[in-house]
């Protein structure tokens, strides 16, 4: 089939080493066999051998002027690394994680996610989330299963400033025993009541997302559990990263079908 | 567990294997089941589900072969490189013009397409498109095809919403004769025809509620209109009116094309 000798030949010259990095170093600008062999540390009739194979893949083709140029095959080819990229380095997660719930058009652009760092550790991955909150000076959007107590702690100065709040909450989501009635909640209803903070309710939270100005941070489902475990938490400062994060965001808050609020469960 | 990309890469590289996980990914299978689905032995189809595994597309439980959820994360990207196979050696010499990036992430959701390489061909498909027409037509032309024009007509005054997004580069002559037949025509029925303009159409578009049909341009930039990919595939259409509505938010609202200096490239 036509479609899987392309793919085929495609992914074999993206495995060799040589001719990945040959590739990539083409994304700049055109050059002379004798640049890339240089480049490479290799002799001419070495390198050549590689670049005939891209030239036959249509990766890449010769110039008049003897240079050698990505075709288009190979921009976009090169164009999907940071998805493959994100997704190998990342393997063993995506083994026990899914993407569960996150729509289509986001998954294609998942290689945005590409720069940013995996915490693994429960207590730094709590850590991590206090801190965007803390530093969220103009707005903090979230899709969540939990919600620690001291949030209203950490967020009472922002909300008396201009800090915008939006929170999503499912039927999954839990709260700590005590969230109804922790003192500092009552800056967060008043925040509530003059619209500064906004909440809405779905069903099924299958993954969280939590997003300021600043900083973004994303989990995924455990694939047993069908929601996040919590055991794992991309986060970044990253514009690409952030801005996925809040389309994801808005996917929730606009195009998910709501339900009434209800009672959080405590736990 | 992989190291780096290259060694899913390597993996990916066989056609044996591409089919063995796109398998896998209905249901457990196996390892007759995997040899035969193959057509060979089970010691190649060990070797396969070995190299599977080791890249961690593919995990055994119970004596049977499942693809794992990584593998089942991997397989949709791989849409993009069946789409530009799709088309043979198409994307050698024709460009994404301007959609860019965002297409290029997207190109998967274009795969269940029919090319057609041709005059002729495409013309047939143009017209299917038109007649498919229940709702709305949105154009965007460099060179209108002239040779749909009349059908256009005949949709609009049964009363199909008609939107043609036409570029600076756009022909100016044809492109003033078709609009001034749909000036006519729309003046004597409900439904308006609106136009717009943008800076570079490249990449030309002919989609109904019901089909869609693109056309993508060479490396100088023109729209090669002799090749297009065509679909009735609900995931293509969206695409297509996706870039449509991108590129109409973009235009501006003219009366008559104005004769211009071919746009330096």
């Amino acid at each position: 089939m036509q479609n899987d000798l392309a793919t085929q030949s495609i992914f074999e010259n993206l495995s060799s080493p040589i001719r990945f990095e040959i590739l990539t170093s083409l994304s700049n600008e055109p050059m002379k066999p004798s640049q890339i062999a240089k480049n490479q540390k290799m002799t001419i009739q070495g390198i050549q051998r590689h670049i005939k194979r891209l030239i036959d893949t249509k990766l890449v083709e010769k110039y008049v002027d003897g240079k050698i140029a990505l075709t288009p095959i190979g921009e976009i080819t090169l164009q999907q690394m940071p998805t493959f990229e994100f997704l190998t380095k990342n393997s063993s997660y995506f083994s026990s994680h899914t993407l569960t719930g996150v729509p289509s058009f986001l998954i294609q652009r998942i290689g945005e996610l590409n720069n940013s760092e995996l915490i693994s550790d429960v207590m730094r991955g709590w850590q991590v989330a206090k801190e965007i909150a803390e530093n969220a000076k103009k707005f903090l959007y979230s899709v969540t299963i939990t919600m620690p107590n001291e949030a209203f702690d950490v967020l009472q100065t922002a909300l008396q400033d201009n800090l915008q709040t939006k929170i999503l909450f499912g039927r999954n989501t839990y709260v700590s025993k005590g969230y109804y009635i922790h003192p500092a909640r009552k800056s967060w209803v008043e925040a509530k009541k003059r619209g500064q903070v906004e909440e809405r309710y779905v069903k099924h939270v299958p993954l969280t997302v939590l997003i300021s100005e600043n900083d973004a941070h994303v989990q995924f489902a455990n694939k047993n559990l069908g929601e996040p475990d919590t055991l794992g938490l991309f986060v970044s400062k990253d514009e690409l990263f952030k801005q996925w994060c809040l389309d994801l965001f808005h996917y929730y808050w606009n195009d998910v079908s709501k339900v009434d609020e209800f009672k959080l469960q405590e736990r | 567990m992989i190291q780096n990309e290259l060694e899913l890469f390597y993996v990916l590289s066989n056609k044996h294997r591409i089919h063995i996980l796109k398998e896998l990914s209905d249901q457990e299978l196996s390892l007759n089941q995997i040899a035969s689905s193959i057509n060979s032995s089970n010691q190649v189809a060990q070797k396969h589900t070995k190299q599977l595994i080791s890249s961690m597309l593919v995990e055994k439980t119970n004596g049977k072969f499942c693809i794992t959820s990584f593998g089942q994360i991997i397989i949709p990207h791989m849409r993009t490189f069946e789409f530009l196979g799709k088309a043979g050696n198409f994307f050698a010499y024709h460009t994404l013009g301007d959609a860019g990036i965002q297409l290029s992430h997207k190109l998967g959701s274009l795969l269940e397409c029919e090319f057609v390489d041709g005059i002729p061909a495409c013309f047939s498909r143009w017209k299917q498109v038109v007649e498919s027409s229940k709702r709305y037509l949105y154009c965007i032309f460099t060179y209108p095809p002239i040779l749909v024009a009349d059908r256009i007509i005949e949709k609009i005054s049964d009363g199909i919403s008609l939107k043609i997004i036409f570029g600076q580069n756009s022909h100016v002559y044809e492109c003033n004769e078709l609009v001034d037949k749909l000036q006519l025509t729309k003046n004597n029925c409900q439904i308006p025809f609106e136009k717009r303009m943008i800076k570079n159409s490249s990449i030309n578009m002919i989609l109904s509620d019901r089909s869609a049909c693109l056309m993508f341009p060479d490396r100088e930039g023109n729209t090669d209109m002799r090749r297009s990919f065509t679909s009735t595939d609900e995931e293509f259409c969206n695409w297509c009116l996706d870039f449509f509505n991108l590129k109409w938010a973009e235009g501006e609202p003219f009366s008559r094309l104005r004769s211009r200096q071919k746009p330096a490239q």
